[in-house]
């Protein structure tokens, strides 16, 4: 029976709408044009829109009445409108129904082509009840050898609006019940995003009551089932509360809840706040140009990993001496870089003594969960110790080159030089020890031989030994004993 | 008996064997085949669904704006426009007013370069009291001028979103041009970025309503 009373009074409605085509009222806002930017405006197209509503028949709101409204309800756009300004059109100009339009193109060049749409709003219910829209081209317009073909866009404007405006209703239709939830957020946040359990969290809401409201409402925030009493600020209209974070971790939809003393009750949701209460897992990993279990001679890559990848808030990274003593600092805000490169110096750019130090890395994750890690790495810069050897076995001279050092060694070159600049033996390899076999020199041999050696160790520290007679090694040539011994650091690996 | 194999020399006496008309039959029969293939792919929008639509009515949708992802300066805003007339013109539903939309994204402080969160998603659907929403981005959007016709083009991804929980349930991606729509000589093309819009959302919400999209006020 309800539903029978409906449609009769729907019906009523139309038939009213139709008769009173003529008393309706129409506000014809600029209309956007899309050519001129996103704030582009034609007052021309508008004015033209609203001589043609006027010739329907329907009663069109003067432009100034318009441009007032707009300034006196700080509509600062076109195009589009918000309901609560469409419900005021419809209060300060008594305006039944408002044309938005938009320009989408207007090409000149080549071709003239324009498009347009239109769309009218019932300011009762502030519901789109007809829109329409249409590009046209000079093309679209072509005559029998081009007499009166439309050839600017200016001339095209009236075959475009007689086309959009094709199916313009006849009547406003059946208005729609107002909405069940018309409570206006102005504003809201949250004190935090991301908590950890138990801790404090804020949140503040300023509203706009529905136009019907005469009691003022109690506030609450909601958070799943737990109700938090929310008291007005009297310095800024916020309503504000606080309470505990859940000790659960998880995400925790606000919203807030409005309760009248009837007992009626309105919820709007507001955003969603989540619970973490687990640090950050962190690695690093320490990688050098040569790496043997962290130990560097100079460059130290240092590339850190979150075992589960999470937004980090901020890190820190420091490297301590082992007396604990921080030699070199480095912050930054958002995720940890992929990687860092510690070359080996403090903060003052000083080159760090050999020793082991220790590579902390700090991180907060968005929750300001702490995560610590470290490791060890040890800076070396010792010279490979190379002990050379020589002994005549019949007609060879054996040469025999042992490497005591720590650290491993990269390779090894040995070169044998008679006295007048002839290479007589060159060879190498990346392991030692090692024996170079050479003849031994007959009698047009002259009277001493030079040999040189060159180890680098795999951090890149490198020996080089120059024997000036190798006879003299060998135990043949007492009287020219004469060796001298040149160890370098090289710098440039 | 003669065996015989696909040879070069083989094929050859097999094409010097047929007359030219078979020949001439055999390209058009290859290039109507190439035509129709193209227009299948250049033509219907692709339907992917992700989920399954609400058994409710569909009465309140909210068109959220599109991103552009073009060179053609506010293409987004563009095809937005029109597909949201398209929408309000199919008078199946009631669509949130576009302002009401843009003051909860200046709230969200959302881009207009960016597509919403899920989160934001559910926020703008709990103050549009929207049932469902629909996002996308213009993907390929240009118009050329060709011998004095302007011969324009379009591709866009939509997706239809469902607030509570959210998810995206239909997505769809359409790809036209203006010429596909010619009939004899000039008649029928779309010689307009808006025209052609309008084409496009049209062709999407009638595979939409085909494929069950639930009508509010049928």
């Amino acid at each position: 029976m309800q539903t029978i009373k409906v449609i009769i009074l729907a019906a009523l409605i139309s038939l009213a709408d139709l008769a009173s085509t003529g008393a309706t009222t129409v506000a014809v806002f600029p209309v956007e044009d899309l050519s001129y930017g996103r704030n582009g405006v034609n007052l021309e197209l508008t004015g033209f829109l609203s001589g043609i509503l006027a010739d329907k028949g329907l009663d069109v709101v003067s432009e100034p009445d318009v441009i007032s409204f707009m300034a006196q309800s700080r509509v600062r756009w076109v195009g589009y409108m918000y309901t609560s300004h469409i419900f005021k059109a419809r209060d300060y100009m008594g305006a039944d129904l408002i044309l938005l339009g938009t320009l989408c193109q207007r090409k000149e060049k080549s071709i003239p082509r324009l498009g347009l749409t239109l769309s009218l709003v019932r300011t009762e219910d502030g519901v789109t009840i007809w829109s329409n829209s249409k590009g046209v081209s000079q093309a679209n317009t072509r005559r029998i050898l081009g007499i009166g073909e439309p050839d600017s866009v200016d001339k095209l404007i009236p075959y475009l609006v007689k086309e959009v405006l094709t199916g313009w209703p006849e009547r406003l239709g059946q208005t729609l019940p107002p909405e069940e939830s018309d409570l206006e957020l102005d504003s809201w946040s949250l004190t935090k995003k991301y908590t950890q359990p138990g801790e404090k969290i804020g949140a503040m809401v300023r509203f706009s009551l529905p136009k019907d409201s005469e009691e003022t409402p109690r506030v609450f925030f909601k958070e799943g089932n737990r109700l938090h009493l929310a008291l007005e600020s009297p310095e800024n209209g916020f309503y504000e509360a606080t309470w505990l974070s859940s000790y659960r971790e998880g995400v925790y939809p606000v919203s807030v809840l409005l309760r009248w003393p009837s007992g009626d009750e309105k919820t709007s949701f507001l955003e969603e706040y989540y619970v973490d209460g687990r640090p950050p897992e962190m690695r690093l990993n320490i990688k050098g140009l040569a790496n043997r279990e962290n130990v560097m001679r100079d460059k130290v890559l240092i590339m850190p990993s979150l075992k589960q990848r999470e937004q980090i808030a901020r890190w820190k990274i420091s490297i301590e001496n082992q007396e604990g003593k921080t030699i070199m600092t480095g912050d930054g805000k958002g995720n940890i870089p992929e990687k860092f490169l510690w070359k080996g110096r403090t903060s003052s750019g000083r080159f760090v003594d050999e020793g082991t130090f220790s590579i902390i890395l700090k991180a907060w994750d968005l929750a300001d969960n702490e995560s610590i890690t470290s490791e060890e790495v040890t800076i070396s810069r010792t010279l490979p110790i190379v002990e050379l050897t020589a002994e005549k076995q019949g007609q060879n001279i054996l040469v025999n080159i042992q490497h005591t050092g720590e650290i491993p060694i990269s390779f090894w070159q040995i070169e044998v030089w008679s006295n007048d600049n002839e290479l007589l033996k060159q060879t190498g390899g990346d392991t030692l020890p090692a024996n170079v076999n050479m003849p031994f020199p007959d009698n047009n041999v002259p009277d001493n031989i030079e040999c040189t050696i060159v180890v680098r160790d795999i951090l890149g520290n490198q020996t080089k030994q120059e024997v000036k007679n190798l006879f003299q090694l060998v135990g043949l040539d007492q009287a020219t004993e004469e060796k001298s011994v040149e160890e370098e650091w090289n710098a440039d690996f | 008996m003669e065996r015989r194999f696909l040879t070069p020399r083989y094929m050859t006496d097999i094409v010097k064997q047929l007359s030219k008309k078979w020949l001439k039959r055999l390209i058009i029969s290859a290039l109507l085949i190439l035509a129709v293939t193209s227009c299948a792919m250049n033509g219907s929008p692709r339907l992917i669904k992700l989920g399954v639509m609400p058994k409710e009515k569909v009465c309140r949708l909210a068109v959220l704006p599109f991103v552009n992802e073009t060179d053609f300066e506010l293409g987004g805003l563009i095809f937005y426009r029109i597909f949201m007339s398209e929408l309000v013109s199919s008078g199946k539903y009631v669509v949130s007013q576009e302002g009401d939309i843009r003051k909860i994204y200046g709230q969200l402080k959302i881009s207009h370069k960016e597509a919403p969160t899920f989160e934001q998603v559910r926020i703008l659907a709990d103050r549009l009291n929207a049932q469902l929403l629909i996002t996308g981005k213009v993907v390929d959007m240009a118009e050329t001028v060709i011998e004095q016709e302007s011969r324009p083009s379009l591709s866009v991804d939509l997706q239809i979103i469902q607030a509570d929980p959210a998810r995206i349930l239909w997505t769809t991606h359409h790809r036209s041009e203006g010429e596909r729509y010619r009939k004899v000589m000039h008649y029928g093309m779309e010689n307009t970025i808006t025209g052609l819009a309008k084409r496009v959302s049209s062709e999407i919400m009638e595979l939409w309503f085909s494929e069950g999209f639930n009508r509010c006020m049928d």
